[in-house]
């Protein structure tokens, strides 16, 4: 039994954490609802890019593919004043390789996508980046338009989130004592129906949204995951490297020597993506290529293989460290997709509901009784939760 | 031990979170039966919250 004192500490924490990230909570569920859907929604924008049909005289190169130093030539034909950062397979379609092209291997905002055809080589297309409704909610859901301080500062919002999911849990049991689970209170007040919906929706979708609340600040960590993970580990591999410049372009030995070489070292894994030298995933001398298992949990789980970049073999293939392992089986977590069509749609449905569990939130706070701003009585635990009893008696906790 | 008083409170929500965490999980790591079972374990809470928002109240 909670007493009145520690009920009313609790209620001021709900309050307040609750207060200072709802705008953006909304802002993030709102955001959140398209990008649920983000695939579905660039396949009726047109945004995705297809595979061609082959024409009858390169029907015979259906099962062929050529090497991925054909692809790059392909890739970077379209902007030859650009470098590859990054490169890997299509997860839509096996017949199709993607390209990031950027100014320089430093994380910029700057860049291009392309689809390379693995059977020809030819170039298919270059994918819409930075531009679109899709893009704005994106951004809107990821940093703000504000890069890595964004990105950080709703982390820290997720945070405030958590904290008023505890303490709303701990509030549900006074407020639920008179009342049997799923009961809304449709006779009273309009204020008390939308009290009682928001306990209901509230303790229904705890768990979801807890889940997705935590996995989405630790997303907000990622890129400084990664760059203390590049400190503190991939500098100790590539310490024999010390002090020699990145390997320019000219001196770089095939990649798909490269490529193979991982492949031979990493049995019964696929290549996931690559990250060429200097890049934010890679060291100034390595090709790194991340690999990844086939079972639904593995296949979230990456191997980096340092790969030597003037020669191919293979430097190191260091574990992941435990905290990129965490953030990379929590990311389907956050984003819904890894139980289907049905799993999405469900996904909507509570994200939804939260929108509504916050919407009221904010509304019991705008109508408050008149009075009930200032500080509550010593023997009310909060005029709230003495309205929400019934007749008006004295809650027995506020007795205590 | 808890009481009387409190098991009728968090009986309801208890279940509803651990189905939840099974759901969450299930799918996580298998492909089929976990992707059917995460449907399912998503979506009563879903069917439990459209049932009570919408039912008229009981004449008390």
């Amino acid at each position: 039994m909670l007493s009145s004192r520690s009920i009313r500490i609790w209620t001021w924490l709900h309050k307040w954490t609750s207060l200072i990230c709802t705008l953006f909570m909304l802002l993030l569920c709102l955001t959140g609802l398209p990008l649920i859907f983000h695939h579905e929604i660039g396949h009726l924008l047109g945004d995705e890019i297809e595979a061609p049909e082959l024409p009858a005289d390169k029907a015979h190169l259906a099962n062929h593919r050529v090497d991925a130093d054909t692809m790059i030539k392909a890739a970077l034909s379209t902007h030859p004043d650009r470098i590859v950062q990054f490169a890997g397979q299509s997860d839509d379609d096996e017949r199709l390789w993607w390209f990031t092209l950027t100014p320089t291997p430093a994380p910029t905002d700057d860049y291009k996508s392309v689809a390379v055809d693995v059977r020809t080589g030819e170039l298919v297309g270059q994918y819409k980046v930075g531009e679109g409704f899709m893009d704005l909610m994106f951004r809107l859901h990821v940093d703000l338009f504000a890069g890595l301080p964004g990105k950080l500062f709703l982390g820290f919002m997720g945070l405030l989130l958590l904290i008023a999911l505890v303490s709303g849990v701990v509030l549900y049991a006074p407020f639920m004592r008179k009342l049997d689970f799923g009961d809304v209170r449709r006779g009273r007040s309009t204020r008390i129906k939308w009290l009682d919906l928001h306990n209901l929706l509230g303790i229904v979708t705890l768990v979801w949204l807890f889940v997705v609340g935590a996995t989405g600040m630790i997303n907000t960590w990622a890129d400084l995951l990664v760059k203390y993970w590049q400190y503190a580990e991939v500098g100790t591999l590539i310490a024999p490297y010390k002090d020699q410049p990145l390997v320019p372009a000219a001196e770089r030995g095939p990649l798909q020597q490269a490529l193979d070489n991982a492949k031979a070292a990493a049995p019964g894994m696929k290549m996931s993506f690559i990250a060429f030298p200097g890049t934010s995933f890679s060291s100034p001398h390595h090709n790194t290529v991340f690999m990844r298992g086939d079972t639904p949990l593995t296949s979230k789980l990456l191997k980096p293989m340092l790969m030597d970049a003037r020669t191919g073999a293979l430097t190191a293939s260091p574990d992941l460290p435990w905290y990129l392992t965490a953030l990379l089986v929590s990311q389907p977590l956050h984003f819904g997709d890894y139980g289907g069509m049905p799993m999405k749609i469900i996904w909507a449905l509570l994200d939804i509901a939260s929108i509504i569990v916050l919407g009221s939130g904010l509304y019991l706070w705008l109508r408050k009784p008149h009075g009930a701003r200032r500080a509550a009585s010593a023997r009310a635990a909060t005029p709230a939760l003495e309205e929400s009893l019934d007749d008006g008696k004295q809650p027995e906790t506020a007795a205590a | 031990m808890l009481s009387p008083e409190s098991r009728r409170l968090w009986a309801w929500p208890t279940a509803i979170g651990v189905l939840s965490t099974s759901g969450l999980l299930s799918a996580l790591v298998s492909d089929h039966w976990g992707d059917v079972w995460s449907w399912f374990a998503l979506g009563l809470p879903v069917l439990v919250m459209a049932w009570f928002s919408w039912r008229r109240e009981r004449s008390a």
